[in-house]
């Protein structure tokens, strides 16, 4: 399949992403890669898990396939289908096959949003087995020593139905996320976008009273993500109290009372 | 009682006999209202009908301020417009409700700041909202907030004053309660006060005297350490900040608090320095020189929060256990690490890293806050028991813990406001609420209530499934609302291949379940005597039966008042405890009991719900009829002022995003109800019965 194998060949991430370590992550990653045990990685939003991933296949110089899971999602969209050209039907692998056979670090986002008799494809994949049962083929596929599955999910959203079953969890190697501490999450935001220490460390500050907020009418905080984007804004020429209203405070929510409390809060640091 | 629309007394007899009937308590044959009389023949007639809205409602509280009100407030009426009338006199009686009759009178002659009309300010209700999240960012603690005539933080609230005015400027006036908020806040957090305050300041021949010194260099060290971390904070400070503000000594001591990021103990060591010396003028963010109710709430979350970090610790290690690693929870070693602003904590057992749950990193962040780090015996077992057996031991103590000094302070339980319709303000700290535990009753109801209800329960069950808000598409149904093409796109290729093709082609839309946490709280007054506390009693067991199949987390408590100062809430069960047999031996035991003083039952709801993080928070009261208690005050708790207060608790318990819900059991539905729940959701039932049923509604109403 040389078709596919070049398509593959393009989910090669071939400059380094930039990652800040909190800890013992890329060790514990690699250790799981060489075993054949695959990860899960929980966390809340927007805290590098996706740049985690990413600077791992980097390292580890593996393809990359991101899958983001949603509640209408089938099998055949992870594991393929069959299509019809010109009267002719043809076969074509989904993003897990695809990388089960091409030996491709495939990552699996979010994945309680997918259904649960999706959510039982990977099983097989992710046991000392490795095989992926293709049943329109009629086959099971053995994965390729350098395949490694690594699937996301915040805890913090879930509600009891949405939880991830014990047998899934039960398979993988499971690595916490959360956002970085103070200091490194001011180095993060200089990093990404520039910006001077003094205002990386305001913008954190903000962040961190968001996040004070979390289960106090606030659903989640402002992630390192958001912090990201209002330091890009600021960088570009915004004004620091515009562009953290924008990039933060009304991302965050929409009730108008908790709208002036962070807006408050942006006027006590900017 | 006076009306709006009765005629303003006109002639010096009709005003002599009025004044005589409601001052009636104050006079005596040397005493008599003569004086009165020419002062209030000065005023407009319309002026003399707000006088006597106001006056009975005075003298009510206490004949003596009746009296000089009558005297005093005719005057002000050129200063001040009604709304600016009613404040003051708000703050009159606040401080009668705090600080009694001296006080009142104090505040009464005293010209005070707001005897002016401010165009520019700003109320307290227009922003409390606002400012609880404010403060609850700030320290990643819920603070109550409430109001009163002088600021003050008793650590775990914040009073404020109704209103406030800078510059006739509203948007500055609002700043000002942010920086007002913020800098009560920070007295608490940066240890201000502390357990040995008194022994340290009792060194100085006038202890009074060195406190208000200590206070005073304490404010300005916090301003110092806001103006630091909130740089725009700092630039609203600033003016008011300047050291060339100061006289000597004050100036260089200031100075140097606000300057260097110094701990307690440096006020301490420069109060000898500026004691004697009068204090400096505040800025209008400091707040009362006043530390005692400060230690008193201290000492009783220190006591307080030791048992439940003890209690989920010991929940933790013994879930833990079985799963993770077998080791003995005495044996286990755990640290708890504070990193940057004491935001992350670390635990470890016998070396291992663990994430401690989100109720434990609360608990723990604050006892450091108070304490500055977590004492070794918090985390020592206590015997074979574990961490449980004294936390659990302790849990009927909770309601009796021991009182503390200040008189002022309740002795146990929680206070709780009251909302006044006359004066459209609230009583602070009025009624006093205690949690009680109920014994288990062995009457087998809810095994009977299931089998009378089989068939309504089964039905209710089948209901349930819908319950689960929130759209999604069920794909690969043998039936449907609509044809799902992938589907059948694959299955018209498999049929094509020769394969056996799936039939199921269709996808059919369903609701998903949500995040709910739902209180239930539940009338034990004496008039549900009878067929109506029977009826409650199945209900909720069908209710409790319907909320654990649909996994949401629900507390239920009952509730029975004697008058303010006794207003008992029963735990049947809380959020955290599971529905076994001793919750249902104590829904079994709800009985009925005295009375219903509803706005602070629903006051104590609202602040359990708050504690939890759910997405919808529902408030559900059962109850038979119209709030009612039984006491002394005025009229009472009791027509239009019982409606009026439970109203207001709703319309705040709305205000937190809170749904409440009203069912009312009433065979002969009053037509008070719209007034009473105007803010809520409410179902009148005359079949009790049908409860379960109608609890479906408000599910699908809320989650749709
Ligand atoms: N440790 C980190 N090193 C470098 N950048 C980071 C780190 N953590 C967060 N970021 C920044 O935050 C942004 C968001 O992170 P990322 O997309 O990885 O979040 P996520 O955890 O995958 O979130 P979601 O669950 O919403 O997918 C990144 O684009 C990056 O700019
Ligand atoms: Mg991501």
């Amino acid at each position: 399949m040389p078709h596919n194998a070049i398509e593959v060949e393009a989910n090669l991430i071939r400059e380094q992403p930039y990652f800040a370590s909190q800890g013992s992550e890329i060790d514990l990653f690699t250790a799981a890669f060489h075993n054949h045990i695959p990860v899960l990685l929980k966390g809340p939003t927007g805290c590098g898990k996706t740049r985690f991933v990413e600077h791992m296949a980097w390292r580890l110089q593996r393809p990359l396939i991101t899958v983001s899971c949603h509640e209408d999602m089938t099998t055949s969209d992870l594991v393929g289908r069959f299509l019809a050209v010109g009267g002719e039907t043809i076969w074509q692998d989904g993003p897990l096959t695809r990388a089960v056979r091409h030996g491709c670090i495939c990552y699996l986002d979010e994945i309680v949003e997918a259904r649960k008799d999706t959510i039982v494809v990977i099983h097989p994949l992710a046991d000392n087995r490795r095989v992926l049962p293709i049943d329109k083929l009629g086959m099971l596929l053995k994965a390729a020593p350098e395949f490694c599955l690594v699937i996301s999910y915040n805890p913090g959203y879930q509600s009891v139905l949405k939880d991830l079953k014990q047998s899934t969890r039960q398979r993988f190697v499971a690595m916490e996320f959360d956002y970085p501490p103070a200091s490194l999450e001011a180095e993060i935001l200089h990093s990404e976008t520039g910006i001077d220490r003094t205002m990386a460390d305001l913008l954190v500050r903000f962040g961190h009273l968001t996040r004070n907020l979390k289960g106090n009418g606030l659903e989640e905080g402002a992630s390192t993500r958001l912090l990201v984007h209002a330091a890009r804004l600021i960088q570009s020429g915004t004004a620091p109290a515009l562009a953290s209203e924008a990039a933060i405070t009304r991302v965050l929510t929409d009730d108008a009372e908790m709208l002036s409390a962070i807006q408050a809060l942006s006027e006590t640091i900017f | 009682m006076n009306r709006p629309h009765d005629p303003p007394p006109d002639t010096l007899e009709e005003i002599e006999e009025r004044l005589e009937t409601i001052l009636e308590a104050a006079l005596s044959s040397r005493r008599t209202v003569t004086g009165i009389v020419q002062i209030w023949a000065q005023r407009t007639p319309e002026q003399r009908r707000l006088l006597l809205h106001w006056l009975p409602i005075l003298a009510g509280l206490n004949p003596e301020l009746g009296f000089q009100c009558a005297r005093i407030v005719p005057a002000w009426l050129d200063g001040l417009d009604h709304e600016a009338l009613t404040r003051r006199l708000q703050e009159v009686m606040d401080r009668y409700d705090q600080s009694g009759l001296q006080a009142a009178l104090e505040a009464l002659r005293g010209d005070g700041g707001s005897m002016r009309n401010d165009a520019g300010s700003v109320r307290l209700t227009e922003v409390m909202g606002v400012l609880t999240h404010f403060v609850t960012a700030l320290g990643g603690r819920r603070l109550g907030i409430v109001e009163g005539a002088i600021p003050l933080t008793t650590t775990e609230t914040l009073i404020l004053p109704p209103s406030l005015s800078l510059r006739g400027d509203p948007h500055a006036s609002v700043k000002l309660y942010d920086c007002l908020t913020a800098h009560l806040w920070a007295l608490g957090r940066f240890g201000t006060y502390f357990m040995e305050l008194p022994e340290r300041l009792s060194i100085h021949p006038d202890p009074e005297a060195a406190s208000r010194c200590y206070l005073t260099l304490e404010a300005y060290r916090v301003d110092g350490i806001l103006a630091r971390r909130l740089p725009g904070l700092g630039r609203f400070m600033a003016p008011w900040l300047d050291p060339d503000r100061f006289d000597p000594p004050w100036n260089t001591h200031l100075a140097a608090l606000m300057a260097e990021e110094g701990s307690v103990e440096e006020s301490l060591n420069r109060l000898a320095a500026v004691y004697g010396s009068p204090l400096p003028e505040p800025p209008p963010f400091h707040g009362a020189l006043d530390f005692k109710p400060a230690l008193s709430t201290l000492q009783q979350r220190l006591e307080r929060e030791k048992r439940l970090f003890r209690k989920i610790l010991g929940t933790t290690l013994a879930q833990m256990k079985p799963i993770q690693m077998a080791v003995d929870p005495r044996e286990s070693t755990l640290e708890a690490a504070t990193l940057d602003d004491g935001m992350t904590l670390e635990l470890r057992l016998d070396g291992q890293p663990l994430i401690l749950p989100d109720d434990l990193q609360t608990v723990t962040r604050s006892i450091i806050q108070d304490l500055g780090q977590l004492p070794p015996e918090y985390l020592q077992a206590a015997g074979p028991g574990g961490y449980l057996a004294d936390a659990t031991g302790n849990g009927a103590a909770e309601a009796d813990a021991p009182l503390t000094s200040h008189a002022d302070l309740p002795e146990d339980g929680f206070l709780y406001p009251e909302w006044d319709h006359q004066r459209q303000g609230y009583r602070r700290d009025w009624c006093r609420l205690r949690e009680r535990t109920l014994d288990r009753s062995d009457d087998p109801v809810v095994a009977r209530t299931l089998e009378k209800h089989r068939g309504l329960w089964q039905q209710l069950r089948r209901k349930l499934e819908w319950l689960r808000g929130g759209d999604r598409w069920l794909r690969r149904q043998e039936q449907g609302d609509e044809v799902d093409m992938d589907v059948w796109l694959d299955s018209w290729m498999e049929e094509r291949m020769g394969q056996e093709s799936d039939p199921r082609l269709f996808r059919q839309r369903r609701h998903d379940e949500r995040n709910i946490a739902t209180l239930i709280l539940v009338d034990m007054s004496g008039s549900t005597k009878g067929w109506v506390n029977e009826a409650i009693r199945e209900s909720l067991v069908l209710l409790c039966k319907a909320l654990e199949v649909l996994q949401d987390r629900f507390a239920v408590y009952g509730f029975s008042s004697m008058t303010r100062k006794h207003c008992d809430c029963y735990v049947i069960k809380r959020f955290e405890q599971p529905l076994n047999p001793e919750v249902e031996g104590r829904i079994a035991a709800i009985a009925p009991k005295d009375y219903t003083r509803m706005g602070v039952f629903l006051r104590h709801a609202t602040h359990l719900l708050n504690q939890q993080p759910a997405r919808i928070r529902l408030l559900i009261t059962i109850s038979d009829g119209k709030p009612e208690d039984y006491d002394s005050f005025q009229d009472g708790y009791r027509g239009i002022y019982g409606l009026k207060d439970t109203r207001q608790a709703l319309i705040e318990a709305k205000h937190l995003g809170i749904h409440p819900f009203c069912i009312t059991i009433d065979r002969e539905a009053g037509d008070y109800l719209p007034q009473l729940y105007g803010p809520a959701r409410y179902v009148v039932l005359d079949d009790v019965r049908l409860l379960p049923l109608k609890i479906t509604d408000i599910y699908r109403r809320l989650t749709s």
